[in-house]
């Protein structure tokens, strides 16, 4: 086996999530998870269609690689432009998959993209709303999170708006289908739903990861197998793949980098333009 | 037919009454000039409808939104922009700003269009959306029992959209995404448009917003800067620079706003 990091094997791990019956439009709100994407297409999930922006629109891309200028990519990757009604209907069918961030997920899967603080009317901090997270969760083939920074803040008791549907009463009895939490992939571990209870539960540890850190950084009790794999290691085909073709400069690095060490990234990247 | 009109006569179609839908996205093909002359003038606060960021953050910043309902608050389009007044305004419940799922908000200008009375929808089921919008509802078809979130109907009195050519007859032409505009402009009981540039009529091959939508027609070259407006220009960074500092002021922003270019 090859050395690694754990950004690799985070994305890696986001990449596995994808399979070959995945036929849907697909975008991240994360570097490491636009990258695995591209990265499921190549292994996983031939039928992916990567989606992005170009010429005043959303696009698909023939293939994906990194740095990439939403707005403005090579001429050569677009497959073809579309309409933000177009984007909905793709929502709404069932055919729109977007790796999603939160500021805060319960232990029921419920995200929260809206606000801080116990009266909805007066918020002590605000984000740009639940936008369309509520769809989503609903209508998308299954929800996968992603966050660089697993925390007692983001993982707690009771999200202070419910902006994501998560395992409630609507989807036990049926009402709703669709759009179930699968899996959230942080830098320190993956969390699944335990089916019966659609409680939390700790499914792998990254590599270097103890389960005191993950315990210690989690609001909410979570379900604990009584053995907690490793995160499978990144195979030589991914990193391969990673390393020279999709993502030479490192951008999915991005997401855990913060303060001089993003400049400094960030600064490197840029002479891949 | 001249469907060609000033800025004073869009503003002297609005009252503290009436209900606004305001076209584009985030950053993106904001008709910032009209918006601008509503900022300056002497019009009661009125209600606003928009997938929002520099269009709320302006008008609420210079008091002209006595409440709002919005898709999402930010700007999409990349600019260097934090929506701090619109945001301080949510923080404090000075006005009433409420936010809404992205494709439901589209869905309530969808059902006026087709003049039918709710458009139904999956989204929103078990989440605060529904909570903070108490007037919708949710129920169950007729045929098979499915619930499903009944999104009433929203005539805006108003919609005010940007667009990159027109012509005299109000036949518009949007390039790039044309977001939702479309819907907006078969909704609102009276349509204005800014755009980039006036054209012959007969020069439009294909229309975006057919003319028998269209009231009014406002030439307003650059009209959706600080903005962005596909593909004539980018976002106005600097601009955009000079608007944040002002707003940290309150007097500052009222001598900004005062000296922002309108239609």
């Amino acid at each position: 086996m090859s050395y690694f990091t754990r950004e690799e094997q985070i994305t890696c791990a986001i990449a596995r999530s994808f399979s070959e019956n995945d036929n849907f439009c697909a975008v991240a709100t994360c570097n490491s998870g636009s990258v695995a994407l591209a990265l499921a297409k190549e292994l996983y999930a031939p039928k992916l269609s990567l989606v992005g922006w170009a010429n005043g629109r959303y696009c698909t891309f023939k293939n994906l690689t990194f740095p990439h200028i939403p707005g403005s990519p090579p001429k050569g990757s677009i497959e073809t432009t579309f309409d933000s009604d177009e984007a909905f209907s793709l929502v709404v069918r069932g055919k729109w998959f977007v790796i999603m961030q939160a500021v805060q997920i319960d232990q029921y899967g419920y995200s929260n993209l809206s606000l801080i603080g116990r009266d909805k009317s007066r918020p002590t901090q605000v984000f740009v709303g639940s936008r369309g997270v509520p769809t989503n969760t609903v209508v998308m083939p299954r929800t996968l999170y992603f966050s660089s920074n697993h925390s007692s803040r983001l993982f707690v008791e009771q999200v202070d708006f419910r902006s994501g549907l998560g395992y409630g009463s609507e989807r036990k009895c049926g009402d709703v289908k669709w759009g179930q939490p699968i899996e959230i992939i942080t830098n320190l571990c993956v969390l699944d739903f335990e089916p019966n209870s659609g409680r939390a539960r700790l499914r792998s540890l990254h590599e270097g990861v103890s389960l005191d850190e993950v315990i210690e950084n989690t609001g909410f009790e979570l379900i604990l197998p009584k053995d907690v794999p490793m995160t499978v290691a990144p195979s030589d085909a991914e990193l391969d793949l990673i390393r020279n073709e999709i993502d030479p400069a490192g951008v999915h690095r991005l997401d855990f980098l913060r303060g001089e060490h993003l400049k400094a990234a960030l600064g490197e990247i840029a002479k891949y333009r | 037919m001249n469907k060609l009109v000033s800025v004073e006569e869009v503003l002297a179609e609005l009252t503290g009454e009436s209900t606004v839908v305001v076209g584009g996205w985030g950053d993106i093909r904001k008709p910032m000039r009209v918006l601008a002359a509503i900022a300056q003038s002497q019009i009661e606060p009125i209600r606003v409808f928009s997938y929002a960021a520099l269009d709320l953050d302006l008008l609420v910043g210079a008091g002209k939104v006595k409440g709002g309902v919005y898709g999402f608050i930010s700007a999409d389009g990349g600019a260097p922009f934090k929506p701090r007044l619109v945001d301080a305004a949510r923080r404090s419940g000075a006005i009433e700003l409420r936010e809404m799922d992205e494709y439901m908000f589209s869905c309530q200008f969808k059902a006026a269009a087709e003049r039918v009375p709710f458009f139904p929808i999956r989204g929103g089921v078990g989440t605060d959306v529904l909570s903070v919008n108490p007037e919708i509802r949710t129920i169950r078809d007729p045929y098979r029992n499915e619930l499903v979130v009944a999104v009433p109907a929203v005539y805006p009195d108003l919609a005010i959209l940007h667009a990159n050519r027109a012509d005299a007859h109000g036949n518009i032409e949007i390039l790039g995404d044309p977001y939702f505009d479309k819907v907006f402009a078969k909704a609102a009981k009276k349509v204005f448009v800014s755009c980039e540039e006036i054209v012959d009529v007969g020069q439009i091959e294909n229309a975006s917003i057919l003319g028998t939508f269209v009231d009014g027609v406002v030439k307003a070259p650059g009209g959706a800067r600080p903005g962005s407006c596909y593909p004539s220009y980018s976002y106005d960074a600097e601009f955009l620079s000079a608007y944040q500092t002002a707003a940290e002021d309150p007097e500052a922003f009222a001598s900004f706003v005062a000296q922002m270019p309108a239609a």
